[in-house]
């Protein structure tokens, strides 16, 4: 019942009329982002740091939960209207909605998908509450090795288990551990990689990074891909609302969803793509009439909609309980953490109790704006479709140099952004994964620091991490995460090919 | 988003050449080693994180030249789809040019909007008085917005200062 408390209390920080506003501007920037190509939830987190730096922190952070929940959203209208799923947890989304759509269902798909995210939301939302505070006293006992195995587990979870090549992966985590590496060392004061350079002393900032791989690195992708033919929108034809029927076949697909999403996004498995191809795969397996998948099934939409917003909602326990960012989202959630100098794990549910519980209770509040937001304004979502591509590009090049600028008012500075800029279009271009990079360069200095720190208590024995029975299990689980995908190939299918 | 069992990712020849990067990050990495001082008497200093990720990154250069071997046996072409050069050109132009004009002090407002007029151009909007209207009504915008309702500074040129 402490947790019933404690999020009622939540609940009472999250409607103070300032934080309702910010939950408010979230989620609407949110859909915003997740309709727009090209901007990601992750993105804007990342431009809009700079701007909140002077903000409240509760009600900043609000916020950029509102954004992230407000972008699976939104990302899904686009999937189903357009075929070009905003995020690539909407990829499973579009395979059946896009068939809806023009099959003139799209009012059912959007609907099952949006209450099916509401629901989603709810439920795992209400998981977070449980299993957080559970994690935080298991975490308590936690010595600095612990932490160290525990992100072990997470570089190597995020960057080769589910991705397409471990190799490719893992060389985009290490360019990320190297560019953690880069600035003065905390413990002793020495610069490293900084050769001279002052602005290189402060390290590497994570927004310039983000901004660079994400913002610039999309631009000139889309560029160089750029044919001069636009997409063709499917308008949103007939009933808005689903028949007793389309209710019957969703909400077990809603509720397998849950069941997929929100464990694989609160184990450090990183990204909501995996559940939401493993619940489209389920739904089809499960499907009384297998045969209407591929021409428009309601469950094809429902459960990966619902496992995508509930996977968002599984991140966010590694991040408020350990600290532990395990998505691209996340990593920029806890660099907006850290800028207000507080850290997420177990000490923040002891010292910033408002900030934590109000947060959690404020996902209650954002999914059901969501759902009010999203239906009736639908229509006015689709007209966004329409902003002339030049101008969209040309608005999100501008808008990244001047957060960057705003932060750090050097060229230098910009220079580094278009650099990694250039190399998020590489690796677009050679199909290297990007969030293992932004979880490297965050994860990296910390993991550093808990593993200098167990080597001084355990007076320079190495072995000390094998001694401790829970770094020991967490760092075997981490080799066995890296060998799994390269001796089991079949975990590839996870990743939908046989869709 | 890959396709079946076909290989992807990059051919072999652009396999060799990131290993050959890696390595010499690698390289990068030991030299600057070396130029800390020793490790305290308890524990490792911050040379030794720079050495593991060194061993790590040399390791993954290798890596690549294994997996560029493979996929030169495998045959493995990339796809004929060669992208467009000119319009990648056109935005990369516009970013450092942006760097450029900041540089000899044209401040935010000139830079932003050479920047947003030319990121246009490079995705088929030609340069003409609508490009640079919306380029120059959203950087002002921006300016204003920064200046005066966060209080941060950005870059101020000639334009900057008659807007005080």
């Amino acid at each position: 019942m402490e947790v019933l408390q404690s999020l009622l209390h939540g609940l009472g920080v999250a409607i103070q009329p300032g934080n309702l506003l910010f939950a408010g501007i979230g989620v609407l920037l949110g859909t915003l982002v997740g309709i727009l190509p090209g901007i990601s939830p992750s993105l804007t987190v990342a431009l809009l740091l700079p701007v909140t730096f002077k903000l409240d922190p509760t009600g900043s952070i609000i916020m950029f939960a509102g954004i992230y929940f407000g972008g699976m959203y939104g990302s899904s209208t686009t999937a189903i209207l357009l075929n070009t799923p905003g995020e690539a947890a909407s990829i499973a989304t579009a395979i059946e909605g896009h068939k809806m759509a023009r099959a003139g269902r799209g009012g059912p798909a959007l609907a099952t998908a949006a209450i099916g995210s509401f629901v989603a939301g709810t439920l795992a939302t209400l998981c977070l509450a449980l299993l957080a505070p559970m994690i935080v006293d298991l975490a308590v006992g936690f010595g600095p090795w612990d932490y160290f195995g525990l992100m072990v587990l997470a570089f190597i979870t995020v960057s080769a288990t589910f991705g397409s090549s471990v190799l490719r992966g893992l060389t985009s985590l290490v360019l990320g551990l190297v560019l953690g590496l880069v600035g003065i060392d905390k413990l002793t004061g020495q610069p490293r990689l900084a050769y001279g350079v002052p602005s290189l002393m402060d390290g590497v900032s994570i927004t310039t990074l983000a901004v660079g791989l994400f913002a610039m690195g999309e631009a000139l992708y889309t560029a160089s891909r750029y044919r001069g033919v636009s997409e063709t929108i499917e308008a949103v034809r007939g009933s808005l609302w689903m028949t007793v029927d389309d209710w019957r076949r969703s909400w077990k697909a809603w509720l397998r969803g849950v069941g997929l999403g929100f464990p694989i996004g609160a184990l450090p498995a990183g990204g909501a793509e995996v559940p939401t191809l493993l619940s489209y795969t389920l739904e089809r397996k499960l499907a009384r009439e297998p045969n209407r998948f591929g021409q428009g099934a309601i469950e094809g939409v429902a459960g990966p909609e619902a496992a995508n917003n509930a996977a968002a909602t599984g991140t966010l326990v590694p991040l408020l309980a350990l600290g532990l960012p395990t998505s691209a989202t996340a990593a920029m959630m806890l660099a907006g953490f850290q800028q207000y100098g507080l850290v997420p794990g177990p000490l923040l549910f002891v010292t910033n109790t408002d900030l934590v519980w109000g947060l959690i209770a404020s996902f209650l509040i954002g999914n059901l704006m969501l759902l009010v937001l999203n239906l009736p304004l639908v229509g006015l979502w689709v007209k966004l479709l329409k902003v002339p591509q030049p101008y969209l590009y040309a608005g999100i090049l501008v808008f990244a140099a001047m957060g960057t600028l705003a932060a750090n008012p050097s060229t230098f500075e910009l220079a580094m952004l278009v650099a990694f800029g250039v190399c998020g279009y590489l690796m677009r271009c050679w199909d290297y994964p990007l969030a293992p990079m932004i979880v490297g360069l965050i994860l990296g200095p910390m993991a550093e620091s808990q593993f200098r720190r167990a080597l001084q208590i355990s007076l320079g024995d190495p072995w000390v991490f094998l001694k401790h029975g829970g770094s020991a299990t967490l760092l075997a689980l981490a080799v066995l995460a890296l060998v799994a995908p390269l001796l089991f190939k079949g975990l590839r299918r996870f990743k939908g090919e046989d869709a | 988003m890959s396709e079946g069992s076909a290989p992807v990712g990059p051919r072999w020849q652009t396999q060799c050449g990131i290993g050959i990067a890696l390595l010499l990050v690698a390289a990068a990495l030991w030299f600057d080693a070396r130029l800390l001082p020793p490790p305290p008497a308890v524990g490792v200093g911050p040379s030794a994180a720079l050495r593991l990720v060194g061993v790590l990154v040399a390791l993954l250069g290798l890596a690549h030249f294994v997996s560029a071997w493979r996929a030169r046996r495998a045959g493995h072409v990339e796809s004929a789809d060669r992208g467009n050069h000119a319009s990648l050109g056109i935005v990369l132009a516009a970013l450092i040019g942006q760097i450029a004009l900041l540089e000899i002090g044209a401040g935010f407002i000139a830079s932003s909007l050479w920047l947003f007029a030319l990121t246009a151009r490079g995705f088929g909007e030609r340069i003409g008085p609508k490009s640079i209207a919306i380029g120059a009504v959203l950087s002002v915008a921006v300016y204003l917005f920064f200046t005066q309702a966060l209080s941060l500074a950005l870059p101020a040129g000639p334009l900057e200062r008659l807007l005080g």
